[in-house]
């Protein structure tokens, strides 16, 4: 941007010739300025801080310093907390549901194996006949597929049983049979039925103790015999059958590899105690922040649904939950995840599991298998290892029994602002006062004891101490209120200092720019009080410094140092000699020396561009005991080449300044129209250029 | 014929412009179509020489003398203007229809016309400093500048001796600054304390926010020709790019009567320095004085009034007298006498003199070279300036080509 734009006009022809070659480059040529350019005024507001200054009725000033100077709350009551959780889980039980695998023989197949009287049974099939006795039918073998069901099952025990169900129009009698695996012959069970009735139900059963059944089986059927319809006849019909039921049930496997149903494979409830809060009784809390890490390794060959919930706690409305899915792991390896959760905002109960305790969080740790439909291998061998930790829990509310303490408070150091400004110089103060000051915003009483407040002067090394030996040193506060909760209704304490029962006068005319503080602090002092507490509403003490400035100074010299930083700017390089003027219309009545120093990066002063100009004093009238009329002063800063780049590389400013009211007969009153108008003139030749 | 011809071409390639204008005019009955591009750049001022101008042009940096020079010639209400100019033209005929002559195509017109008093002028070349203390009256100041383009559409109707033209035009806006001081008085104390501004001022600028090409207003323009064929003399008279543009609802347009004084940019910590006062100094002072209100406005094109009379001398020269002004950018209407010479089938030179517009008198020169159905044409306005630049006031530079059917 060019400066041409700081004039309209210049703008206008500007734009114009810049037209003419359109992206060329255009001549430049020198033009005079003469123009205003940053403008501002300092009151006292900004040499002791605007919030620090009271105005009274007449309009003369007092400064006001509240400087906190000790605080007592949740983070010195409850310490972060940390916590650990790791378990190892086998699976020590797992589940199967019952399998059924149906098999039959018809009258047809019997009767094919009968002989003669067989073959006139199957002759009269839908006719009515007197079956004959049949005499002994020799056995036979048949094969039994479960793969549909399972592979192969191992089992701690469980219950082969075998049903047998007569549908044949006679009686069958001695019926042996056995179920033995197909691939390696071990016998599941075997026995001998000595007489099933028609249309009656006969049931055997066998332990499976320590056995692994095959999902390809073998059952025999040993032979059996019919003494027919005993002359009644009956209607034949060749597709009725003896229904033969296999069931195994009341599974405990060892190991299995079969669809497994949906199960919990862990389910635990613990809880943890919220260490670090020794001293409190607390029945609910507020999370400020810190989070929950979790990580889990699974030998599972199967989803696992993993679960954390802290049943009594609201996070958005919802009791704290985690869910994490973990997928199976690969035969022989491991399946792992890990997460972190914000806890921050959490509400928790903290009375424990039955609601009794305190300072107590309850957890409940599930980890399950939803059915997939799917075979898998599962042993009991198989194991979850759950690791969840709580990182970094800071409490931002509490609630309960804060208990009784006491904590020793400092040595605290507190910087004045302002007065650290003060380098040098001394003032006569009159009617300076003090107060200590206690505000409670915790639901429980205090005591503070002020054992000392010293104020320092660290470019004098002075040091003068507050005696309290009138006024007393020890405070005491009542509990704050919280109505409704949520809102906080603090207590306060306040003990005053004066001239007349302490030194306040000779503290403040020290000008210390530097408290310390040493005292005692007592949390319910009279015994334990059910009240809360807030993270950011703590226990506070603040001293409060009252100085009218109803003065006389000697040389006060205020210096600090601000950022001086005019970026990557072309305009300098524009100017090709000239100066800056700095004009300040005073209306203190003090006169001013002031130097200003261009400092690098380093601290390094690089150009001293005012040195000790003064700056008069305004026209003070000792009658109105005001200041009358402003004084304008100008001071002059050539702008070199050298200077020029001496701006343009500076980084801050340092800057100092010589009060003194040396020229006014008596101490004199600062008023809040008081200020010093300042305007920086650019006065020098600058080249338009592209 | 072939003269219409190139005089046709000419015209549809050199419609605007710091120029001695035909446009369309001229009418062409002998080719069924013609296609043309034009590159025109005219540069001119009511007071400021051209050896200063030149200055502009082609040195690095004006001294003292050379202000002077800009200064030599300045009167009280001071004139310049810059126009850059870029045409695509198609013609054709459509037979048996009412309007035979057709022609269409796109133009893009960027203008800036500056007027400004001679107090305004040393400002500019001086600053304020010399002046601190005086009141400069800096009226009047004007500055207008506008960058659109023309989608436009031509029926052209022709019988024995009349022949007319009626044009519809599409605008589309690219931007337009707008700044007319009726009163403007400027006072700098000695001090520098401050700058007064006692001002009377309209003005508005299209959105800034936007990029430099964007679109930033639409708008709908005419344009009406008709010739009259006597036995001796034909007349033309034409209203052309007369329209309006609609720019859009971020455009400021303020109205200011006040005294405006400038004390500078007001900061907190005078000794606290984070960054470049010197561009927020500059910003809050047109802040202040730019400060208008947002929204849609209406602005009126700088259309184009002309007249032309023309004879023929003998079978290869032909004689135009006219007059043309273009809204609020001509200082003084233009007044031309051209002559046409066709040397031959391939040469043309069209010599001219002229007064007027935003230079006083001009000589000028126009070449054209017709190979095939081709035709190439230079301009050099202003020859006058080459040779006596001190007392001539711009340029014009044109390339156009164009081939017919």
């Amino acid at each position: 941007m060019k400066l041409m734009k700081l004039l309209p006009l210049f703008f206008l022809f500007g734009i114009l010739f810049s037209s003419c070659r359109n992206d060329m480059q255009t001549p430049d040529w020198d033009v005079d300025l003469l123009a205003p350019i940053l403008l501002s005024d300092l009151d006292i507001g900004d040499l002791v801080g605007d919030s620090n200054v009271l105005v009274a009725a007449d309009s003369s000033l007092s400064i006001i310093y509240r400087s906190e100077i000790a605080s007592y709350g949740v983070p010195d009551l409850i310490e972060p907390f940390t916590f650990d959780y790791s378990e190892f889980l086998s699976l020590d039980s797992l589940e199967l549901e019952d399998i059924d695998v149906e098999s039959s023989i018809s009258l047809g197949q019997l009767a094919s194996d009968a002989g003669l009287i067989g073959q006139i049974i199957i002759a009269n099939n839908g006719n009515t006949l007197a079956i004959p006795d049949l005499g002994t039918i020799p056995g036979t073998t048949n094969p039994i597929d479960a793969s549909e069901f399972f592979e192969t099952i191992s089992l701690f025990d469980g219950t082969l049983e075998l049903t047998i169900e007569n549908g044949l129009p006679i009686e069958i009698r001695d019926f042996g049979f056995g179920l033995s695996n197909s691939s390696n012959g071990t016998i599941l069970i075997q026995d001998t039925i000595p007489v099933i009735a028609a249309g009656a139900t006969a049931t055997s059963s066998s332990s499976l103790a320590g056995k692994t059944i095959e999902s390809l089986l073998t059952a025999d059927l040993y032979g059996l015999s019919s003494p027919g319809s005993n002359g009644v006849p009956v209607l034949i019909d060749t597709t009725d059958a003896l229904k033969i039921t296999v069931t195994i049930k009341d599974l405990q496997p060892s190991s299995a590899t079969t669809i497994w149903p949906a199960q919990n494979l862990i389910n635990d409830t613990s809880e943890l105690i919220l260490t670090g809060s020794e001293g409190l009784q607390l029945d609910f809390g507020i999370i400020k922040s810190g989070t929950v890490v979790t990580n889990i390794i699974s030998t599972i060959e199967d989803s696992i649904k993993f679960q954390y919930i802290i049943p009594n706690s609201v996070l958005n409305g919802m009791p704290f939950s985690i869910v994490e899915p973990l997928p199976p792991a690969p035969a022989g390896g491991v399946s792992t995840t890990s997460n972190t959760y914000d806890f921050s905002g959490c509400e928790l109960d903290l009375t424990g599991t039955d609601g009794t305790k305190f300072n107590t969080i309850s957890t409940i740790t599930l980890g399950r298998i939803d059915s997939t439909g799917q075979i898998v291998t599962l042993s009991t061998e198989d194991s979850i290892i759950v690791k969840i930790e709580m990182r970094d829990l800071i409490i931002d509310y509490g609630r309960g029994n804060l208990g009784s303490d006491s904590v020793d408070i400092g040595p605290e150091l507190t910087t004045l602002e302002g007065l650290s400004n003060i380098i040098d110089g001394s003032v006569e103060l009159a009617e300076a006062k003090a107060s200590f000051e206690i505000e409670n915003k915790i639901g429980a009483g205090a005591q503070f004891d002020l054992n000392s407040i010293k104020g320092t002067n660290t470019r004098t090394n002075v040091n003068v101490s507050l005696d309290f030996s009138s006024s007393g040193n020890s405070l005491v506060v009542n509990p704050a209120a919280e109505v409704p909760i949520g809102t906080i209704i603090p207590e306060y304490a306040e003990l005053e200092l004066n001239e007349t029962n302490s030194n306040v006068a000779a503290f403040l005319s020290n000008l210390p720019d530097e408290i310390e503080f040493i005292g005692k602090a007592y949390l319910n002092p009279n015994g334990p009080h059910i009240g809360f507490m807030y993270y950011d509403h703590p226990l506070r003490a603040f001293l409060n410094l009252e100085v009218p400035l109803h003065l006389s100074s000697t040389a006060l010299t205020l210096a600090d140092t601000s950022d001086f930083d005019i970026g990557d700017s072309d305009e300098w390089d524009q100017i090709q000699g000239g100066s800056l003027k700095l004009l300040a219309e005073n209306g203190f009545p003090f006169t001013a020396v002031a130097s200003l120093n261009l400092l690098d990066a380093d601290g390094n002063v690089i150009d001293q561009i005012i040195f000790e100009e003064v700056i008069s004093s305004g026209n003070y009238d000792p009658l109105q005991e005001r200041v009358v009329n402003t004084v304008k002063s100008e001071i002059v800063i050539p702008l070199t080449p050298e200077r020029l780049e001496s701006i343009k590389n500076a980084k801050r400013g340092s800057f100092k300044v010589i009060f003194d009211t040396a020229s006014q007969p008596d101490l004199v009153k600062i008023y809040s129209d008081y200020e010093m108008g300042l305007k920086l003139i650019g006065d020098f030749t600058y080249r338009l250029n592209n | 014929m072939r003269l219409i011809t190139l005089l046709f071409c000419l015209s549809l390639t050199v419609a605007n412009g710091q120029i001695i204008q035909t446009g369309l005019w001229d009418t062409d009955s002998s080719s069924n179509r013609t296609v043309s591009l034009h590159y025109s750049y005219s540069l001119g001022s009511a007071s400021i020489p051209f050896s200063a101008q030149r200055k502009v042009l082609f040195d690095d940096f004006l001294d003292d003398a050379d202000k002077e020079l800009f200064l030599s010639k300045s009167q009280k209400n001071n004139r310049s203007a810059l126009n850059d100019l870029f045409e695509f033209n198609y013609t054709y005929t459509l037979e048996g229809a009412k309007a035979e002559r057709r022609a269409f195509g796109i133009h893009y017109n960027s203008i800036r016309a500056v007027n400004y008093s001679e107090n305004t002028l040393k400002l500019a070349l001086y600053g304020n400093a010399p002046y601190a203390g005086e009141t400069l009256d800096l009226a009047p100041t004007a500055w207008w500048r506008i960058q659109y383009f023309e989608l436009f559409y031509t029926w052209g109707f022709d019988n024995d001796r009349w022949s007319y033209n009626l044009t519809g035009e599409v605008l589309i806006g690219l931007n337009e600054q707008r700044f007319q001081a009726d009163r403007l008085n400027w006072f700098t104390p000695e001090s520098g304390e401050y700058i007064e501004l006692d001002t009377k001022a309209q003005g508005s600028l299209s959105d800034t926010s936007a990029s430099r090409n964007s679109i930033n207003g639409v708008g709908l323009g005419v344009g009406v020709s008709g010739e009259y064929r006597g036995d001796k003399w034909t007349f033309r008279g034409a209203l052309e790019d007369f329209g309006f543009i609609n720019w859009n609802n971020k455009t400021n347009t303020f109205d200011v009567d006040t005294l405006y004084n400038y004390e500078g940019l007001y900061v907190d910590n005078l000794f606290d320095v984070q960054e470049n006062f010197f561009n927020d100094a500059i910003d809050s002072l047109g802040q202040a004085y730019f400060a208008g209100e947002e929204g849609s406005r209406l602005g009126i094109t700088p259309f184009l009034l002309r007249g032309e009379a023309i004879t023929q001398l003998n079978s290869k020269t032909q004689l135009h007298l006219g007059v043309q002004y273009r809204y609020l950018i001509f200082n003084l209407p233009l007044f031309y006498a051209r002559a046409d010479f066709q040397l031959n089938e391939n040469h043309r030179l069209s010599p001219s003199v002229h007064y007027g517009g935003y230079n006083r008198l001009g000589i000028s020169l126009d070449y054209g070279l017709t190979i095939n159905d081709f035709t190439a044409l230079v301009q050099i306005g202003n020859l006058n300036s080459w040779v006596a630049p001190d007392l001539s006031y711009g340029i014009h530079l044109g390339l156009g080509i164009s081939k017919r059917w």
